[in-house]
């Protein structure tokens, strides 16, 4: 006989969860990165401040059910998700946004800059998972978590991610 | 497993992401000088890597974001900081008394004027219970007994205070009885002694004792009372 365990609801105790001192170191130490986040996948800074504001409200909101250690995760999920609403409401697409990363471009001709602003080339999945792989140093599981995928999952958009800018590297250094 | 051009971009990949063994990151790189043309392909394999720029741009977004404690708002400075004051000023001065200055503040013996005020109200209720009043089933009429309000008499040490004020009152509801009873009665409680009313005023039990013997007389009261004074 297989016998099931019956997974039973665990209580969140209360010093585990965000209190207002919590949630301003909070807003301290993860406000930024998120915001260079949105930046990253929407090439709009006040869009990003705004997106970020609504992901906070909403951490406030929700303060009661989220724990302390898996707030930042929750926030990056809540912009990620925020973020791609945003993109479809408005209905910019790759090449929408493509004279948004020519004018980045332009001005910014550092090589990092370029590898940056040639994120617009990805899918939002993979831009994401670049970003949160690059600039915040998450590993898969947590990337997983974020954004809803499995390891292996995740192992592949980067993978092709990756394979993408590569290729758009060498054909600038063609071009150049 | 080998490693092959099918699956070198792969190795070169989890090399950079860290994941590789060393003996498998050594696998890769003996396959690199052997096969030199693999070199630039690893070299913008590194270069796919985005770095956090040392500069970190500053959004200036946790004004915004930030939430103050309820002390901090403009508005509550002031009676925080008071309250506070206070608050503390009381501490300060309940932790300063001894305990057996504590029992002797539980335990401050009453004043006169509290035992008298006890003694007073508890007299008057009595008093009030024992009140005849007075029917006229005929006529429309009620003669009530009005006092002052009982705190009023019991703060009051003076007795002539307890003496009661009598009110006509139309009576809403005159039962009508036989024609010939023309008579008026006298509704009147039992009456226990008590030594203790005595204290009080010995002019009510005269009082009733003279009322009690009007009322054998049959005395005829008129039919309307119109009191003259309203306060009457």
């Amino acid at each position: 006989m297989v016998s099931r365990i019956r997974k039973t609801p665990t209580k969140k105790l209360p010093f585990l969860l965000l209190n207002l001192f919590q949630y301003n170191t909070a807003v301290k130490k993860h406000s930024n990165c998120l915001c260079r986040f949105v930046e990253k996948m929407t090439y709009d800074q006040d869009l990003a401040k705004d997106l970020v504001q609504d992901a906070f409200l909403k951490l406030w909101d929700n303060r009661a059910k989220v724990e302390l250690e898996k707030s930042k995760s929750w926030l990056f999920t809540t912009v990620y998700r925020l973020t791609l609403h945003w993109i479809r409401d408005n209905k910019k697409t790759i090449n929408q946004l493509d004279f948004i990363h020519q004018s980045y471009e332009m001005d910014n001709p550092d090589l990092q800059k370029i590898l940056a602003g040639s994120l617009v080339l990805l899918s939002e999945t993979q831009r994401s998972i670049v970003l949160l792989k690059d600039y915040e140093g998450y590993n898969y599981k947590e990337i997983g978590e974020i954004l809803e995928l499995s390891e292996s999952q995740v192992k592949v958009y980067l993978f092709r991610a990756r394979q993408k800018l590569r290729e758009y590297i060498v054909d600038l250094k063609l071009v150049l | 497993m080998k490693i092959t051009k099918a699956n070198i971009e792969q190795y070169i990949f989890e090399y950079h992401e860290g994941i590789l063994t060393t003996k498998e990151s050594n696998l890769l790189m003996d396959f690199i000088h052997q096969n030199p043309q693999y070199e630039s392909l690893f070299s913008t394999w590194a270069m796919s890597y985005a770095h956090v720029e040392q500069e970190e741009k500053e959004y200036q977004v946790e004004k915004m974001l930030l939430r103050n404690p309820f002390w901090h708002f403009g508005k509550f400075i002031v009676p925080s900081m008071l309250f506070l004051a206070c608050f503390g000023y009381f501490l300060l001065n309940d932790s300063d008394l001894n305990n057996e200055q504590k029992s002797i503040k539980k335990e401050f013996p009453k004043t006169e004027n509290q035992i008298l005020k006890e003694k007073n109200t508890e007299q008057v209720h009595e008093y009030i219970n024992r009140i005849p009043v007075y029917e006229n089933s005929k006529s429309r009429t009620r003669i009530t007994p009005l006092f002052k309000t009982v705190n009023e008499m019991a703060v009051s040490q003076n007795k002539k205070d307890s003496i009661p004020y009598f009110q006509v009152v139309m009576n809403e509801n005159p039962i009508y009885e036989k024609q010939n009873s023309d008579t008026n009665h006298l509704i009147v409680p039992k009456i226990e002694s008590n030594s203790e009313l005595k204290t009080i005023d010995n002019r009510v039990d005269s009082m009733i004792e003279k009322q009690q013997h009007k009322t054998h007389k049959k005395i005829k009261l008129a039919e309307k009372i119109e009191p003259i004074n309203s306060d009457f």
